[in-house]
């Protein structure tokens, strides 16, 4: 089985709005306007899975939420409903999603440490373009994942 | 952000001025000193409340210098009351008189009380003979915090800086400290405390052979 590769990332923050988008792939970064939308997509599946009555699990991980041609996208919520989309693309299409959420918890994670800076601005898009730390770390997680 | 504080923080001193209720829980005054266990403070808390103090003073500086320095007159404050604190609460409470006795104690029991661990290292200055350091190589308090480009010779560390000052000012050993960023490589957050004792310490220090 070969690890899946991971596409982009995109953050949204409570009313929906897009604070960060990385295409993990330099070369892909004339596909933007497909990842844009395919994060507009993927936006309107989360707020129809919170928003459902009848779900039983108060999981961040939401798992995933479809699959596109060859993307499959997952999703991360958070108790401040910022929202962590995750696009990865698997040639066997078998992705074992464990890893994923791992991977989530730990963008998450550091998406945290990088909000707590009160020298940062308040959530905007500005807030992790601008913060060092949250590129490096992320830059590390990506690197971390393609190695292992 | 800053106006909707605002309007929080008179709201609740204005509530609680007009209600007349009595309390229901116990006044902080009222709690027990003893109690040790489980009265850790949780780390999320705190970095919400020092990031608050940290963006209400930046409301109100213009520049690092004052910055540093409203800092580490709130850990001034700080630091006053933790001589009595710390040192009744210690199993066998010990009078310092001496200069290294006291910054070993707080390179220990105070650090130990602080952040759950001792200081990295205790160090004295080669130049100056009333000068020594107390260094942190990752420092609590800078765990959450990244300053901006503009500002970069601030360090929030200057409230653990009052705070020492305070402890060694109510200890009778009157000083100055300032934190200093002195990063290496394997620890990019590394501080030095830099403290300049006053002159009548040494000359006491002397006497006392």
């Amino acid at each position: 089985m070969v690890k899946p590769r991971l596409v982009f990332l995109s953050i949204a923050g409570p009313k929906d709005e897009q604070l960060y988008l990385e295409i993990i792939d330099p070369k892909e970064k004339h596909l933007l306007a497909r990842y844009q939308y395919l994060g507009e997509l993927s936006l309107d599946v989360i707020n129809d899975l919170v928003n459902d009555g009848e779900r039983t699990s108060n999981d961040c991980f939401l798992g995933l939420l479809g699959v596109e041609e060859d993307i499959s996208t997952y999703a991360f919520y958070s108790n401040t409903k910022v929202k962590f989309i995750l696009a990865v693309k698997a040639p066997d299409y078998v992705v074992k999603e464990t890893e994923i959420r791992q991977l989530l918890r730990r963008i998450y994670t550091i998406h945290t440490h990088a909000v707590c800076n009160p020298f940062s601005m308040d959530l905007t898009p500005e807030t992790l373009k601008t913060s060092i730390y949250f590129k490096e770390s992320l830059h590390q997680l990506i690197s971390d994942w393609n190695i292992h | 952000m800053q106006s909707t504080n605002k309007e929080l923080f008179r709201s609740s001193v204005s509530e609680s001025l007009k209600s007349t209720a009595p309390l229901m829980g116990k006044s902080v005054y009222e709690q027990n000193l003893n109690k040790i266990r489980n009265s850790d403070v949780n780390l999320s808390s705190f970095a919400f409340i020092f990031s608050e103090l940290i963006q209400r003073i930046q409301s109100q500086v213009s520049g690092i210098q004052e910055f540093e320095e409203k800092l580490n007159e709130h850990g001034y404050r700080v630091g006053q009351k933790l001589v009595e604190l710390v040192v009744w609460r210690e199993r066998n409470p010990k009078r310092e008189t001496r200069i290294l006795g006291i910054l070993q104690y707080i390179h220990s029991s105070v650090w130990k009380y602080l952040f759950g661990k001792h200081a990295d290292s205790l160090e004295k200055s080669k130049e100056a003979s009333d000068e020594y350091m107390i260094v942190d190589n990752n420092p609590l308090l800078n765990k959450f915090i990244s300053v901006p480009k503009e500002m970069n010779q601030l360090n929030c560390c200057a409230y653990l800086a009052g705070i020492i000052e305070g402890f060694l000012d109510s200890a009778q050993f009157p000083c100055k400290a300032s934190a200093h960023s002195v990063p290496l490589s394997q620890y990019p957050y590394r501080t030095v405390i830099l403290i300049k004792l006053d002159p009548s310490v040494i000359a006491r220090e002397e006497v006392l052979g």
